[in-house]
C-alpha cells in the first residue's frame, strides 16, 4: 500500500495550503463586516489575538441572528472541517447564493443582518457610512435606492442583492434597458489609444435594444442625434452624472470583480482600472472566438472633454444570459479536461509545468503576475457558482490560455485557479481522510490533565478504544469530536464512491497525469456537495 | 505505471478489501496505564500514531499492562456477542459509557462504507 500512501502524501503536500494560510483570509472576511480592527502593520501573537476577538464576537452575532440555521452548521462542519469558520463568514458575504432575510433590521440594530446588509449596498455604492454603525436612515436611504432600481420592495431588494445576477437582471428589466449607454469622463489621458466614435456603435447599440425599439428612438432624438461620426456632447454629459449612469458602471465592475477581469477599487469611477478590465474583458471575448469589436462597444466620444462612451446594454444582456444558464461549474471543468485530454503529449507536459507553477502561488497566497495595475479591492470574489456560469463562456479556451501564458487574461485565470483551488483543496482533504480509514489510520485522541482517550477506526478492526483516567467531561469532548469525524467521513466516502468510477477510467485510459486527477477530484466533489444540497433541501 | 496510477491502483484493491471486511463489526475497549508522550504524538501529527502497533508490540505486556473492558462483536446474520469486564470502577464504568458510545459510532461508520461500496455498485463499476 506504498503507492497509495504517496499519492495522499503528495496531494498532502503539494495540493493543500499550509495551516496557518486561511488566517489572512479570515482576518479580510471579518474586516469586510467590520468586526476586525485595522491593523495592517500587526503581526504575530499580537495580530491573533485581534483575529480570535474579532472571530469570537462576529460567531457571538451569528448565533444571536440565527441566520444559519443548525441542520446548515452541521452540514458545514461536515463538509469542511478544517475551513468551517471561513464558510460561515464567507456565507454571509455571500452575493452569489447569500444569506436571505425573512425581515429587515430595525432601526438602532447593530447586529450581524445589519452589517450584511450595509456590506451588500456598499458594494454597489449605495452605502458609504461603517459597515459596523446601526441600521440608521442612512442604511435606508442606500436600500430605498437599491429598491428604485430593482422596482421591489426594500425586504425582496436586500434579498435580490444576495445573488448580485439575479440582482442585475431585475435592475435591466426594471431600468438598464432605459439607460443602454454609459457615459464615462476619464480623470487622465487614456494611456492606450481608443476607437473613436463611428455610427458602428450606434448599430451596435440598436442591437441590443431588441423589444426596446422606443428607447433607441429617444436616443436618436438626444445622444444620436447628429450625424454618424459626433455625438451631442451636451446630452453626453447630462447622461454622466445620471443616478443610473454610475450605478451602471458599479455593477460592471462588480460583475467584473466576479470574472476576475477587476482589481481595482469598486467606486464606480473611472479610472485606468477600469478602463483597461473593459478592455481586457472586450480581447477575452475574442478570444474565446466571440468576436467583440471596440468600436461597438468602447469609444472615445470627445478627446477634449476625456469622454467615453460604454455599450453597457451589450454586457448587462450577457449577464442576463448567465444568469439564465444553470450552474456550470462541472461543464466548465469538464471542457477543461476535455482539452487536456485531446492536446499533445508536448502540450499536456508544458500545460502541467505551468498549472503547477501557478498552482503553487494560488495555494501560498501569493500574488500571481496579472499584469494588472493594483487597486484598493484586492480580495477575489469568493462565489464559485456565478464565476463558473462567466468561465463557462471561455470554457474551451482556458486550457491554452494556461498553456501559452496569455497576459491580457492572467487576472481570470488566476481567479479560475483560485475557483479550483477551493473546492480541490477541500476534495483533496475528504480524499485524503477517506483514504485513511480505508488504510485504517484514523485516529482520534483527546488528552486532558493526565486524562487520554485514544479510539482508532479501521475497516478491519472496526473500533478500538484505549482510555486511561477518563472522566465524564473527558469523555464528553471526545465523543464530540468521535462525531464531528464520523459524520465528515460519511463525505469523505461518499467522494471516493463518486471518483472510484473516474480511477478506474484513468487507469484503463492511460493518461494518469496529476492535473487530469486534480480535476477529476474537483469534478467529485462537486457532485457530492450538489447531492448533499438535494437531501438537505428535499 | 506514474506513481500516482500506482496510488489510484493500490487504493482501487483496498477498495476491494473493505468489501470483504463488511460481514463483521468488531469494538473493543482497553483500559491501562499506558503512558503516551503527547507533544509527541502532535508533533507527529495524529495519523503518525498506530494504536494497532501499541497493542500489538506490546501483546506480551498486554495482560499487565492493558486491561480488555469491553468487546462487542456483531455478525452480518444478526448474531452479537458482549464481553464486559466485572466489578467495574468508577473511571471503567465511564469507559463503558464510551464503548457504547463507540458501538453506535463503528455502526454509522459501516454504514457509511456500506454505502460507499453500494454507490460505486450504482456507478455500474
Amino acid at each position: 500500500m506504498q503507492a497509495v500512501q504517496d499519492l495522499i502524501q503528495k496531494l498532502d503536500e503539494q495540493y493543500l495550503p499550509p495551516n496557518d494560510s486561511t488566517q489572512n483570509q479570515k482576518a479580510a472576511y471579518l474586516s469586510d463586516l467590520g468586526y476586525m480592527p485595522d491593523i495592517a502593520e500587526t503581526e504575530g501573537e499580537v495580530f491573533d489575538q485581534f483575529l480570535d476577538q474579532a472571530y469570537a464576537l462576529f460567531y457571538s452575532d451569528l448565533k444571536q441572528s440565527m441566520l444559519i440555521d443548525a441542520p446548515t452548521q452541521t452540514r458545514l462542519k461536515a463538509l469542511y472541517p478544517s475551513e468551517y469558520e471561513l464558510k460561515l463568514l464567507e456565507m454571509c458575504l455571500d452575493i452569489d447564493e447569500g444569506i436571505q432575510f425573512k425581515k429587515l433590521p430595525a432601526f438602532g440594530d447593530q447586529d450581524l443582518k445589519t452589517r450584511i446588509l450595509h456590506y451588500r449596498l456598499n458594494l454597489l455604492g449605495l452605502y458609504s457610512a461603517p459597515i459596523n454603525a446601526y441600521f440608521s436612515a442612512v442604511s435606508y436611504n442606500g436600500l430605498s435606492k437599491a429598491a428604485s432600481f430593482t422596482g421591489k420592495t426594500t425586504l425582496s431588494t436586500a434579498n435580490l442583492l444576495a445573488d448580485i445576477q439575479q440582482f442585475t437582471s431585475v435592475y435591466l428589466k426594471n431600468r438598464g434597458y432605459q439607460h443602454p449607454v454609459v457615459i464615462m469622463q476619464l480623470a487622465d489621458e487614456p494611456t492606450t489609444k481608443l476607437e473613436d466614435y463611428t455610427g458602428a456603435f450606434k448599430r451596435a447599440v440598436k442591437r441590443e435594444l431588441s423589444g426596446y425599439e422606443e428607447v433607441f428612438d429617444e436616443l436618436k432624438k438626444s445622444l444620436f442625434k447628429r450625424n454618424d461620426d459626433k455625438v451631442d456632447v451636451q446630452d453626453a454629459l447630462e447622461l454622466l452624472h445620471s443616478d443610473d449612469n454610475s450605478f451602471i458602471i458599479r455593477l460592471i465592475q462588480v460583475h467584473q470583480w466576479i470574472g476576475g477581469f477587476y482589481h481595482g477599487s469598486i467606486d464606480g469611477e473611472v479610472g485606468h482600472v477600469t478602463l483597461s478590465s473593459l478592455q481586457h474583458v472586450i480581447s477575452s471575448y475574442n478570444e474565446s472566438g466571440e468576436s467583440v469589436d471596440e468600436k461597438r462597444t468602447l469609444v472615445m466620444l470627445s478627446e477634449k472633454d476625456k469622454l467615453l462612451a460604454f455599450n453597457a446594454i451589450f454586457f448587462l444582456n450577457k449577464y442576463k444570459l448567465e444568469q439564465q444558464q444553470s450552474d456550470k461549474t462541472i461543464s466548465t471543468l469538464e471542457a477543461v479536461n476535455n482539452s487536456y485530454q485531446s492536446a499533445s503529449p508536448e502540450d499536456q507536459e508544458q500545460f502541467e509545468t505551468t498549472f503547477n507553477e501557478q498552482w503553487t502561488n494560488v495555494a501560498q497566497g501569493k500574488p500571481t503576475n496579472t499584469g494588472e495595475p493594483k487597486g484598493f479591492f484586492h480580495r477575489i470574489f469568493g462565489g464559485i457558482k456565478a464565476f463558473f456560469k462567466k468561465a463557462f463562456r471561455f470554457a474551451r479556451k482556458i486550457f491554452s490560455w494556461i498553456l501559452k501564458g496569455i497576459k491580457k487574461v492572467a487576472g481570470f485565470i488566476t481567479n479560475f485557479l483560485k475557483k479550483l483551488y477551493d473546492i480541490i483543496k477541500e476534495a483533496a482533504q475528504h480524499f485524503i481522510e477517506g483514504v485513511r480509514f480505508l488504510l485504517g489510520k484514523t485516529t482520534i485522541l483527546t488528552h486532558e490533565n493526565q486524562q487520554s482517550l485514544i479510539t482508532h477506526f479501521d475497516v478491519d478492526k472496526d473500533v478500538l478504544n484505549l482510555g486511561t483516567q477518563i472522566d465524564n467531561s473527558l469523555l464528553k469532548s471526545h465523543l464530540g469530536k468521535v462525531d464531528e469525524k464520523v459524520s465528515s467521513l460519511k463525505f469523505s466516502l461518499t467522494l471516493i464512491a463518486f471518483l472510484f468510477k473516474t480511477i478506474r477510467a484513468i487507469l484503463l485510459g492511460g493518461i494518469v497525469a496529476w492535473p487530469l486527477f486534480l480535476f477529476k477530484l474537483a469534478k467529485s466533489f462537486k457532485q457530492v456537495i450538489d447531492s448533499y444540497k438535494q437531501i438537505a433541501t428535499t | 505505471m506514474s506513481k500516482l496510477g500506482d496510488g489510484l491502483k493500490n487504493l482501487a484493491d483496498k477498495v476491494g478489501d473493505a468489501i470483504d471486511d463488511l460481514a463483521s463489526l468488531e469494538v473493543t475497549t482497553y483500559s491501562g496505564t499506558f503512558s503516551l508522550s503527547y507533544d509527541t504524538l502532535k508533533a507527529k501529527g495524529i495519523s503518525g500514531f498506530k494504536i494497532q502497533n501499541l497493542i500489538e508490540n506490546n501483546q506480551a505486556n498486554l495482560q499487565a499492562n492493558l486491561n480488555l473492558i469491553a468487546y462487542s462483536r456483531f455478525e452480518i446474520d444478526s448474531d452479537a456477542s458482549n464481553i464486559v469486564k466485572s466489578n467495574l470502577t468508577p473511571q471503567e464504568q465511564t469507559l463503558i459509557e464510551a464503548h457504547k458510545a463507540m458501538v453506535q459510532s463503528a455502526m454509522e461508520a459501516r454504514k457509511a462504507t456500506f454505502e460507499m461500496i453500494q454507490k460505486m455498485v450504482g456507478l455500474d463499476l
